[in-house]
């Protein structure tokens, strides 16, 4: 791979996703999940996606990853396009990881977290098969976990192990971008703030770029550098995180702050509670 | 008060399970039959095919079951009649395990348009009544033993596509599935490590049942004479021989009968039982454990999901 410097890590160009239901006897209008996106994430960077149900977050975080096909429009990565075929897909996964909303349904349930965190490392050979219990038992230690959770399923962790375990494996292929799709929503409030701890630290660590796409405003602007605001498939405004929360251009992003009790409340609250539920290590 | 803390979410309880009786005994007893028939030779002194009394004398201490028209012992027919009709029985259930189960995994995983057809091509199978199907299989194969197997078999097939088709494409659905594509699986990969082993269970399930409806369908084609050979015991063609006695000894017939009769019930039964057992709620599928929900406050557990 070459890297022309001036090419940011990820680039999305003109995405366009259109969802049709193809049945014999059934005909539903398409859905335009995604009309045109583009946005770009440097290195380093975090960009926050955000946006109400339904406006094309989701289908954007598929598509970047390539679990959805563009219809038109391309993904890039250090500037080389790897969406839609499937030799660059092979490529792009080890760089390009994901973690899910829902922390119990993205694991599977009859595998140990063992087999879960050793199928990145088996399926990309970047570990001898001797070295995958040890490089398991970093991959834990790297999100907080004792290795002895190795032997568990998913079922024997809480909402927060669970999630640790979702970002454990996205850390497996030693990832430049991780895509996070509302990665805390389904976990409790107490655990929240522990997991984008959690994601700064690894950022701050290991240089990770961050794609976080979340509903919830006030995450999206205490994890963000630049924020990116979607409706209906189609972004109305990107800004840098101050601008956006002092200076709203578009009308919509006004709605959504306006409609947010979090965006101040989270603020005092936040500060209410003090750091040290930063420091609560799971035992 | 936090969910994370180390050793709060014990072991989900798997062996605190009831004691079935019911499934007891269906495995129990099907258990015996399998053991009676294969132990043929210890459980009676005759020879199947050996004429051993008076033809069409009726049950009795010599001769529990009577004997058939020829004078030979039906007791003995039985159950070595059982060897054949279920190894016909068991092998084409195996083969159509084996030949259906991939064609449903591919079918259910890739689908697309070569999917669409091979599922077509078993639907039209499928609309063909098994018996017809297994017959002209038999007029391509010939008679026999082996032919048989191919035939019930290959009957079979498109019943195992099928289910395994639907249960493939519901688990294709999965959000762990998608995970596992992003880290990089290839589509085999996800078919045999996290889609086989979710579909094994209800493959389990229908080839219990399997069993009973290829019994039927051997001792079928055995009855219409184009199975074993005589003088070799079979339910289903020793069946067929004491129909024409039917008024003057009915043991002839109703022995072997009632061996198949017994085999499709044990056998469907033995199918609710492991759809039963296999399907219970299972720990390790439910959204929290108890002690999950018990170590977060109420108010936390209100906290409305994103999209």
């Amino acid at each position: 791979m070459t890297h022309p410097p001036a090419a940011p890590l990820l680039s999305v160009d003109d995405l366009v996703v259109t969802f049709r239901s193809r049945g014999l006897f059934t005909r539903r209008p398409p859905v335009h999940a995604l009309r045109g996106v583009s946005l770009h994430v440097g290195r380093g960077q975090t960009v926050g996606v955000v946006g109400q149900s339904g406006s094309g977050k989701s289908t954007l975080a598929r598509t970047v990853v390539g679990l959805e096909r563009p219809d038109s429009g391309t993904v890039s990565l250090s500037g080389e396009v790897v969406a839609g075929t499937a030799e660059s897909l092979a490529g792009l996964r080890r760089h390009v990881q994901m973690v899910f909303q829902d922390s119990l349904t993205s694991l599977n349930p009859r595998r140990s977290v063992l087999a879960t965190l050793a199928e990145p490392l088996i399926v990309h050979r970047t570990v001898p098969r001797s070295g995958i219990r040890d490089r398991v038992a970093e991959l834990l230690q790297a999100v907080d976990l004792p290795a002895g959770y190795m032997a568990r399923r998913p079922a024997q962790l809480s909402g927060g192990q669970r999630q640790r375990v979702n970002i454990a494996r996205a850390l497996a292929s030693e990832p430049e971008l991780i895509i996070a799709d509302e990665p805390t929503s389904s976990l409790d409030v107490s655990v929240r703030a522990q997991i984008l701890e959690l994601l700064q630290q690894l950022q701050r660590d290991r240089g990770l770029s961050y794609l976080f796409i979340s509903h919830d405003l006030h995450v999206v602007r205490h994890m963000s550098d630049v924020v990116v605001v979607m409706k209906s498939g189609a972004v109305v405004e990107v800004a840098d995180k101050a601008t956006l929360y002092a200076t709203p251009h578009h009308e919509y992003t006004k709605e959504l702050l306006a409609a947010s009790p979090t965006t101040r409340l989270a603020l005092a609250r936040s500060a209410a509670r003090g750091r040290s539920r930063f420091a609560d290590q799971p035992g | 008060m936090t969910a994370e803390v180390a050793g709060a979410v014990p072991r989900p309880d798997r062996h605190r399970r009831r004691l079935d009786v019911g499934g007891a005994l269906v495995c129990g007893a099907s258990i015996l039959l399998v053991l009676a028939v294969v132990g043929a030779g210890l459980l009676t002194r005759y020879n199947p095919t050996e004429i051993v009394g008076t033809a069409r004398s009726a049950p009795s201490s010599a001769h529990l079951f009577g004997t058939d028209q020829l004078g030979r012992d039906v007791f003995a027919r039985t159950l070595f009649g059982g060897q054949q009709t279920l190894t016909i029985a068991a092998l084409s259930t195996l083969l159509a395990t084996v030949v259906g189960v991939p064609i449903g995994l591919f079918a259910g995983y890739v689908g697309g348009l070569r999917a669409g057809v091979s599922m077509r091509v078993m639907d039209v199978l499928l609309a063909f009544p098994g018996i017809l199907l297994a017959l002209i299989i038999i007029t391509i194969g010939g008679t026999g033993r082996g032919s048989a197997i191919l035939a019930v078999g290959i009957s079979f097939v498109p019943v195992f596509a099928r289910v395994v088709y639907g249960s493939t494409q519901r688990a294709r659905a999965e959000e762990y599935i998608a995970a596992a594509k992003v880290v990089g699986c290839s589509s085999l990969r996800i078919m045999v490590r996290h889609v086989l082993p979710v579909v094994l269970i209800e493959v389990v399930v229908l080839a219990s049942s399997a069993i009973g409806w290829t019994t039927l369908l051997s001792a079928s084609l055995n009855f219409l004479g184009f199975g074993v050979a005589p003088p070799t015991a079979e339910w289903g063609a020793d069946l067929g021989a004491g129909t024409r006695y039917i008024a003057q000894a009915w043991w002839i017939s109703a022995a072997p009968g009632l061996a198949v009769t017994l085999t499709i019930l044990l056998s469907n039964f033995l199918g609710d039982y492991f759809a039963k057992r296999l399907s219970a709620p299972r720990a390790d599928v439910v959204a929290a454990t108890p002690t999950e929900l018990a170590a977060a406050p109420a108010a936390e557990l209100t906290t409305p999901r994103g999209t």
